[in-house]
């Protein structure tokens, strides 16, 4: 090119990556010179179409199956823990109704108990 | 930083870095999350002063360089196998997204096909270089300390990048 830039620099002006002397001599000459001004529009609009054309989405779950391989494991209850877990909760709550039913309502307990123990006396029988 | 934190900020830059290297979507998307799960393990170790995309860069250009040396030797060994060795590298493929009028598609499209064919004749270094300025905004000295090249080579790939885009985008070509 027959200017007293090179492409180089006309590409690190664009990029604001000249030193700042440099990047003053270059607005200066751009401004009288038909032929680097082409030039830097052109090397603009080649970026602005890859920025605008040559990206790429990722791939469908990609980002997904990634993060799922980082979920530390200790976080994940081994199954059988997890069973006995619910298995104890359950039981907790059972009893725990079956306090506060004792406590709060008698009658309804007695009544309870005796339709057990007639359950309970009635399979005894028909064994 | 925490691992999710990682991965969730730079996964799309990482995967776009990949598949310019790359050329090829399914190696695009191995080379990603090697490169995370590398990242990942070795953030203990990371300093906080430091910036994390050059490093995570930098970590994904290495796998790459690690692949292509696998790739060379696996190629040495098919060298002496019976089949030919089939070509890895095909261009990535296109997934055209969601449609505005149909002229606009077609010129759209069009952009597309010639950027492409740009970047199609531009080496992996000088593609990876575009990637980092253009998808990215990384300064020369951080794309240098990803790519492990000195400076003058970053503004020179990108040159050689730029012209040969403008090129495909110019009137001449159309
Ligand atoms: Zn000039």
């Amino acid at each position: 090119m027959a200017h007293e830039f090179s492409l180089e620099d006309l590409s690190a002006f664009l990029d604001d990556e000249l030193p700042a002397e440099r990047h003053l001599q270059v607005e200066a000459h751009l401004r009288s010179c038909p032929a680097c001004s082409r030039e830097l529009e052109r090397f603009e609009k080649a970026g602005a179409a890859f920025r605008e054309h040559g990206r790429r989405p990722l791939p469908a779950g990609l980002l997904g199956r990634m993060l799922r391989r980082l979920r530390p494991k200790s976080f994940k209850l081994d199954p059988t823990l997890e069973w006995g877990l619910i298995l104890a909760v359950t039981l907790g709550i059972v009893l725990a109704g079956g306090v506060a039913l004792k406590a709060y309502m008698p009658g309804l307990f007695s009544q309870i108990q005796q339709m057990i123990s007639g359950a309970a006396g009635s399979l005894g029988q028909s064994n | 930083m925490t691992p999710e934190e990682l991965v969730n900020r730079y996964s799309a830059m990482v995967y776009n870095l990949a598949l310019r290297l790359t050329g090829d979507r399914a190696d695009a998307e191995d080379l990603t999350q090697e490169a995370l799960l590398k990242a990942v393990n070795g953030l203990p170790g990371f300093r906080g002063d430091a910036d994390p995309g050059t490093w995570v860069y930098r970590i994904t250009v290495n796998a790459w360089k690690n692949l292509l040396r696998a790739k060379a030797k696996w190629r040495f060994l098919r060298f002496f196998s019976a089949d030919d060795p089939k070509a890895v590298d095909s261009e990535p493929a296109d997934c055209p997204e969601a449609a505005p009028g149909p002229e606009a598609l077609a010129q759209a499209q069009d952009l597309r096909r010639r950027v492409e064919s740009a970047l199609a004749e531009l080496t992996p270094e000088e593609r990876a270089v575009l990637v980092l300025r253009e998808l990215d905004g990384r300064s020369y000295a951080e794309i240098a300390e990803s790519l492990d090249v000195p400076l003058g080579t970053v503004k020179s790939r990108l040159v050689r990048a730029r012209t040969l885009l403008a090129q495909k985008l110019g009137p001449e070509d159309a």
